[in-house]
């Protein structure tokens, strides 16, 4: 328990010596920061007996010292991590907007795009109606911490039947240097009526360094809209990476997210989805591929609360050596919501004896006319198909590569930016086990 | 020259072969017909190198090398070929691209350089023409949403492409309406010359009018009972197993 507070006290000082840097903020933001700080101080850090946070164990965040880091130069910033990749780019080192690096480029008129900081300054009435809007920073720890401690992130505005075509790229850059540090994106994106955009929500460090980085997106998507949008989490994987994606959509809405988790020692992505207008397609797609120790729990909820509306979600995962996954998603049908097509659905690779998975897809219905399913699989190499393979010439690993390569394609190849899509690729084989 | 002596394989401790004697050379063409449970798929698996079959006495001479030391990819890489009596579906990969890994595999361990996607399709075009398989089977994922049918004639083909020095047929006819089974004959009677050794297993005697062997074995409880010409499978079919089984209960 003393450990939970001193670790709670660690963050709670990190609020306090972030104080200088809300000076300039306007009143109705430092209050909003000191109510979630407040919250906070009362909920502390998620225990093991939380039931959202049973299988997953964040000792190692408790444990940790993470303070600030001053440093917005990083060695990895020179490119823009994706090979080929024609985007307007924004580049944040250690939770701090580096306008020097970044290349935001022409945007349609009307597009504002934005860090965090500077869209307080600039266009400070919208974010004070957006912002904790979606994140319910009153009942998650680490929500409160974000909304407290809120950093750099991006503020994208796309208005009403505007398209941006070239995709957005947001790249956050942890290298903390010598002591582990924390930092808290916080994103807002808003898509009005019939607009149309792609973006990349980007997170590398580098290899062997500690840091904490808690991101949290609010998304708002208006009728009509289409967002594709994309999580490629390339953390060190001695990081930990405690993130959030919160999701409204307005009727006929398309929303295709993709989260990519390769890296962090400790991942959690949190989805929170209300659907609520008619006739959304909401599809959240999920890769997360694992090794060493490396654990990573994805805890989703889905509201339908309007009739017709369609969310699939599938997600996969690849586990080797004693890395460890957890599924929990719940679609929640309210009783308004007839006609719903709601799928979830989640499959295991287990490539050995001690890796391990804990996958809990869950439905709640209140409406009596939907089509709702759920499934769960976890399993191993299937042995026959190793043998045929080698039976026509293939190696052992080669045999086991393209197995394991079959079995993740199926997200990757829903990538529709060939850059993000030859970099996910890129990241999978890389982590195909060789011997 | 594939040369099997006495050979005794057994799953889960329990002994399926039980001293199978067969000696195949370049040219030939060899069915195994028997009853159910006799052990020729069992046979076919322990020459492929299936993991679970434990060769606990005898020997198999391929070439002047024990086969049975070999990994499965190395008896691949040294001309062996298993049709597969159950075909795997493997979602997520196309049989070009399962088929040019296969090949370039293959070439790799003969020493020779890969071949290019050109030269690939070109051969594999001209090797499906070959043996009357519709090329559109090379765009879809390896066996999946397959018919029996097209499973079997995906074997072929693949034998065709790979070019083995000895193809063991296991129960390949087996499921395969009349068309299918013409097609599956036609490509295996395609691939017949001198220097191939081919392996029929099958439950049924029909085939055997489509394949004409050299040479028929009849297996009855992991034994060689009984060998001859093509007429001895006309003979099973007139009479059975039934009186085969018993002499072997007796003897």
């Amino acid at each position: 328990m003393s450990q939970l507070m001193e670790a709670k006290d660690t963050f709670l000082s990190l609020f306090d010596e972030a104080s200088s840097d809300r000076s300039g903020e306007p009143g109705w933001l430092r209050q909003l920061r000191q109510n979630a700080m407040d919250r906070f101080g009362e909920m502390g850090l998620p225990k093991a007996t939380d039931e959202a946070w049973r299988e997953t164990s964040i000792k190692p965040i408790v444990e940790g010292t993470f303070g600030r880091s001053s440093s917005s130069e990083s060695a990895l910033a020179s490119d823009y991590y994706y090979k080929g990749f024609d985007a307007h780019q924004l580049v944040f080192v250690n939770g701090r907007f580096n306008a020097e690096r970044s290349n935001i480029g022409d945007l349609p008129a009307g597009v504002k795009l934005t860090n965090f900081a500077d869209a307080v300054t600039k266009y400070g009435e919208m974010v004070q109606d957006y912002l904790g809007r979606l994140c319910d920073w009153k009942e998650r720890s680490f929500a409160a911490l974000n909304t407290a401690l809120a950093g750099d992130g991006y503020f994208l505005h796309v208005p009403k039947n505007t398209v941006v075509d070239r995709p957005i790229n947001v790249l956050w850059i942890s290298e903390p240097g010598d002591q582990a540090a924390a930092s808290f994106a916080r994103n807002i994106l808003i898509v009005e009526e019939s607009a149309d955009v792609k973006l990349v929500e980007t997170h590398i460090g580098p290899q062997g360094t500690t840091y904490l980085t808690c991101p949290v997106t609010e998304n708002f998507v208006s009728a009509n809209a289409n967002v594709d949008h994309y999580v490629v989490q390339d953390d060190s994987t001695k990081a930990f990476h405690i993130g959030e994606q919160c999701l409204e959509q307005g009727r006929d809405s398309r929303f295709r997210s993709h989260t990519f988790t390769f890296g962090a020692s400790i991942t959690r992505n949190g989805v929170f989805g209300y659907l609520r207008g008619e006739n959304i397609d909401s599809i959240l797609n999920g890769l997360y591929v694992l090794r060493g120790k490396q654990h990573c729990a994805t805890f989703m909820q889905m509201e339908h609360i309007a009739p017709h509306c369609d969310s699939h979600e599938l997600y996969k995962g690849v586990l080797d050596e004693e890395s460890s996954g957890v599924f929990r998603g719940r679609i929640f049908v309210h009783q308004t919501a007839q006609k719903t097509d709601a799928k979830q659905t989640n499959q295991n690779l287990l490539l050995t004896d001690k890796a391990q998975v804990m996958s809990k897809p869950q439905l709640e219905i209140y409406a009596d006319d939907v089509k709702c399913t759920h499934g769960a699989t976890t399993g191993q190499l299937d042995r026959e198909a190793l043998f045929y393979l080698r039976s026509r010439g293939l190696r052992k690993n080669e045999a086991r590569a393209l197995l394991i390569h079959a079995f993740a394609s199926d997200l990757t190849e829903r990538v529709q930016i060939d850059a993000i899509r030859d970099k996910v690729e890129e990241l999978l084989w890389e982590r195909l086990p060789r011997s | 020259m594939i040369e099997i002596k006495n050979l005794h394989a057994s799953v889960e401790e329990k002994e399926i072969l039980r001293g199978i004697n067969l000696t195949i050379k370049p040219g030939e063409v060899h069915a195994i017909m028997g009853p159910n449970g006799s052990g020729k798929s069992t046979l076919a698996s322990v020459i492929a190198g299936r993991e679970d079959f434990e060769v606990t006495d005898g020997s198999i001479n391929y070439f002047g090398e024990d086969l049975t030391e070999m990994e499965p990819d190395e008896r691949a890489h040294a001309g062996v070929f298993l049709a597969f009596q159950y075909p795997v579906e493997i979602p997520g990969v196309s049989n070009t691209y399962f088929l040019r890994q296969a090949v370039n595999a293959m070439r790799e361990a003969r020493g020779e350089d890969e071949l290019d996607a050109k030269s690939f399709l070109d051969m594999v075009k001209k090797r499906a023409a070959e043996v009357h398989m519709n090329p559109d089977l090379l765009k879809r994922q390896v066996n999946f949403g397959f018919s029996g049918g097209e499973k079997k004639k995906n074997e072929i083909f693949q034998m065709a492409v790979l070019d083995p020095k000895l193809a063991v047929l296991d129960e390949t006819d087996s499921g395969l309406d009349i068309d299918a089974l013409k097609v599956v004959a036609d490509g295996v009677n395609a691939l017949r010359n001198e220097n191939r050794m081919i392996l029929v297993i099958t439950h049924y005697q029909r085939l055997l009018e489509y394949i004409v062997p050299d040479f028929v074995h009849v297996l009855v409880d992991g034994r060689i009972v009984k060998s001859g010409g093509k007429e001895l499978a006309l003979e099973l079919e007139k009479e059975g197993y039934a009186e085969l089984e018993a002499q072997t209960a007796n003897a």
